[in-house]
């Protein structure tokens, strides 16, 4: 490991190394042996799928790094494909994006106001989830719209097989893991998820990170929406729905702790490859889908296992069986 | 000790995971590799055909069924027929996105699917094309011509149908209440445009009240019961669903209300509840959005594989069922979930729905 990343962020890395290999070694078996798996069709469409929720979970991860959860993404997600597919200004898509950029910073930040002050962030992002929601209807009330041409030639460009939104998707969740593991911002935000009261009186800006992250949150959640209308190539009020838990299923899949301060945004990669390679592969063995949501179901359950018994912290019936690297003697959930 | 521990759990750590991504890989890959067919037959070769077939959900009774004709026009046909891929969408564009695709890559010689969103559907329909490989809408429309067959009932007029049966009954003039589906599908806005058509022509008709009840009879229940409390003058009920229908008559029934005419649909718990309540003076219609769509869509698929004429756009006028034929269609001695004017045989019927 180069001396270039901090210790921190090198400790942070080492739990998601299985998963890492889980998802290589899927990917290069499923590779050998399946023939429709090696199509450019079925690359493209496994890539095109990974782009949005990379982003999405990016920003949930952020948050969940705080100690907090985002329920409302997924509407954003919505919102920002009516958004893009609405008919905005000369037509060019500029107004399009801009105003799906505004419109993520702007609820991510409602979120943070409202967690700094004090709310529960599941409360929060629930009443914003619903608010966003009502809106996302309110401009189109069932799937369609136009999307300006020049915006969708640039949401579907492609190299070959591999499209460009998923080249950013994931450029974006690299810069968002240096973001948080190698600044100060980020390092706040850590001490902020290991213990929202200790931050607070090491006199860290606490408020002012949590702000940030679900502004960040917000921001990554209505990007994911405009990558998403280069599959859909039109808005839907409703389409978001799914992304809300299919985030926080990336995020813990990558080794994020659900309790915050700990994990990488790194693990989100190999995460949501995880997560995509289920439905793509159970889907070309012809498996029906209830098997998929089960299938997921287990492996977040075994990864979690796996990942607490790499933290060491084994536990039966309260009783501490080994101390391990992550342990904490008081691990409570911050405030 | 604390560290002999940890390195055991380390082992142990590795060996599962290595044992999970053998196992989940294997598992996937050895029975794709069986199914995969790839001898693409263009259209106007003979069979047997490989045919995918996306089940769009499996959330209501209405939608199982569709699923079920379909498995048993595949069976009446199977000699033309030499597998079929299903995947299933659970109601979730995204994941009908994928699953079409998923049958592109696998090769199959025609897609079946119910487009869960007329535009985002769009670009899979032209992947398919451009891949040599003919789709077929059932029961649902895509803003793009092409596709090759569209087997479905207008949904407009769905809508109109009904309003218009009641704008009839009431001679053109009253309060009514208007029960709608899911806000955000375009299934819901269609039939409700339709109907809003029909009312406009009808000045003395007025919707007093209405919401969405997302197809749903406990749902309706609790809307018309608030509606009967608001607006307690009510001349006739418009709603887009039989179970919603059904929803509307108990909330009559617990308010002590008399029964006035309501739209319909082609559910055979409202059937028997209609042949019940006739006597009382109910009346009601039988808008159907026939689940036999789905034999339709196998049999033109075939044609067009077979390079046999079939019609491209075969958008049907909904049938209706009314007071003088509803004897014909109910079936007293089945449950509420059945969806009356099928094509299914007896038998499999009776293993499908008997009690």
């Amino acid at each position: 490991m180069s001396a270039v990343l901090g210790a921190t962020t090198r400790a942070n890395l080492k739990p998601t190394i299985p998963i890492w290999i889980v998802t290589i070694l899927a990917v290069v078996v499923a590779f050998a042996v399946s023939t429709p798996f090696r199509t450019g069709t079925n690359a493209s469409s496994l890539l095109l799928g990974m782009a949005p929720l990379l982003l999405v979970a990016a920003g949930q991860g952020i948050v969940i790094l705080t100690g907090g959860i985002d329920l409302s993404v997924g509407s954003v997600v919505s919102l920002a494909t009516v958004i893009t597919a609405s008919s905005l200004g000369d037509g060019s898509g500029t107004l399009n994006v801009a105003l799906v950029v505004v419109a993520g910073v702007v609820i991510g930040t409602a979120n943070g106001v409202g967690v700094a002050a004090g709310i529960n962030p599941l409360v929060m992002t629930l009443a914003t989830m619903g608010i966003v929601k009502g809106g996302a209807l309110l401009i189109m009330d069932s799937p369609g719209g136009t999307v300006p041409a020049s915006l969708l030639e640039g949401l579907t460009w492609s190299f070959g097989s591999v499209p460009l939104t998923f080249l950013i998707s994931l450029g974006v969740v690299v810069v968002a893991w240096l973001l948080t593991s190698e600044t100060r911002f980020g390092h706040t935000l850590y001490a902020v998820g290991h213990s929202g009261i200790g931050a607070r009186r090491a006199a860290l800006r606490t408020n002012r990170t949590l702000i940030v992250a679900y502004a960040l949150s917000g921001l990554l959640a209505s990007l994911g929406g405009l990558v998403l209308v280069g599959r859909v190539f039109s808005g839907d009020p409703l389409i978001g729905d799914a992304f809300s838990l299919d985030s926080i299923t990336a995020v813990l899949l990558g080794g994020i702790a659900v309790v915050g301060g700990r994990g990488a945004l790194l693990g989100i990669i190999p995460g949501v490859l995880l997560l995509a390679l289920v439905d793509n592969l159970l889907n070309l063995a012809g498996v029906f889908s209830y098997y998929q949501y089960i299938t997921k179901g287990m492996i977040l359950i075994v990864a979690l296992a796996l990942y607490n018994a790499a933290g060491g912290e084994l536990k039966i019936g309260g009783v501490r069986l080994l101390p391990g690297r992550g342990s904490k003697p008081d691990a409570g959930a911050p405030a | 000790m604390t560290s002999t521990f940890h390195r055991t759990f380390r082992r142990l750590l590795l060996a599962l995971t290595a044992l999970a991504a053998v196992a989940v890989v294997a598992g996937c890959g050895g029975s794709s590799v069986s199914s995969s067919k790839s001898d693409a037959a263009p259209e106007g070769k003979s069979g047997p055909f490989t045919i995918g077939y996306d089940v769009y959900w499996l959330g209501n009774s209405w939608s199982v069924q569709l699923y079920q004709e379909f498995k048993a026009s595949a069976e009446r046909n199977k000699g033309d027929i030499s597998k079929v891929v299903y995947t299933q969408s659970d109601n979730q564009v995204q994941k009908q996105i994928s699953n079409v695709q998923s049958m592109i890559s696998r090769k199959v010689d025609a897609i079946i699917m119910t487009p869960i969103s007329p535009s985002a559907t769009v670009p899979v329909i032209k992947q398919a094309k451009a891949a040599g490989i003919p789709v077929i809408l059932l029961s649902a429309e895509a803003d793009t011509d092409e596709y090759t067959s569209l087997v479905t009932v207008d949904q407009k007029k769905f809508g109109a149908a009904g309003a218009q049966w009641l704008a009839d009954k009431l001679g053109g003039k009253g309060n009514i209440y208007a029960l709608n589906g899911i806000a955000g599908v375009s299934t819901d806005s269609l039939r409700f445009d339709g109907a809003k058509e029909v009312f406009k022509k009808y000045p003395g008709i007025k919707i007093v009240a209405d919401a969405h009840a997302s197809w749903d009879e406990a749902q309706a229940k609790r809307a018309v019961s608030n509606m009967l409390s608001s607006h307690p003058e009510v001349d006739g009920v418009w709603s887009q669903g039989g179970a919603m229908t059904l929803g509307a008559i108990q909330a009559f029934q617990a308010a002590r209300k008399d029964l006035v005419p309501m739209v319909g649909e082609n559910n055979n718990g409202l059937m028997k509840e209609w042949v019940e309540l006739k006597d009382q003076g109910f009346d009601s219609v039988g808008v159907t959005n026939p689940t036999w769509l789905a034999d339709d869509a196998l049999k033109t698929t075939i044609k067009a594989l077979k390079g046999e004429p079939f019609e491209k756009d075969n958008v049907l006028t909904p049938p209706t069922i009314t007071n003088d034929d509803l004897q014909e269609f109910v079936r007293t001695d089945l449950p509420d979930s059945f969806w009356v004017n099928t094509r299914l045989s007896d038998a499999q019927v009776d293993a499908l729905f008997s009690k």
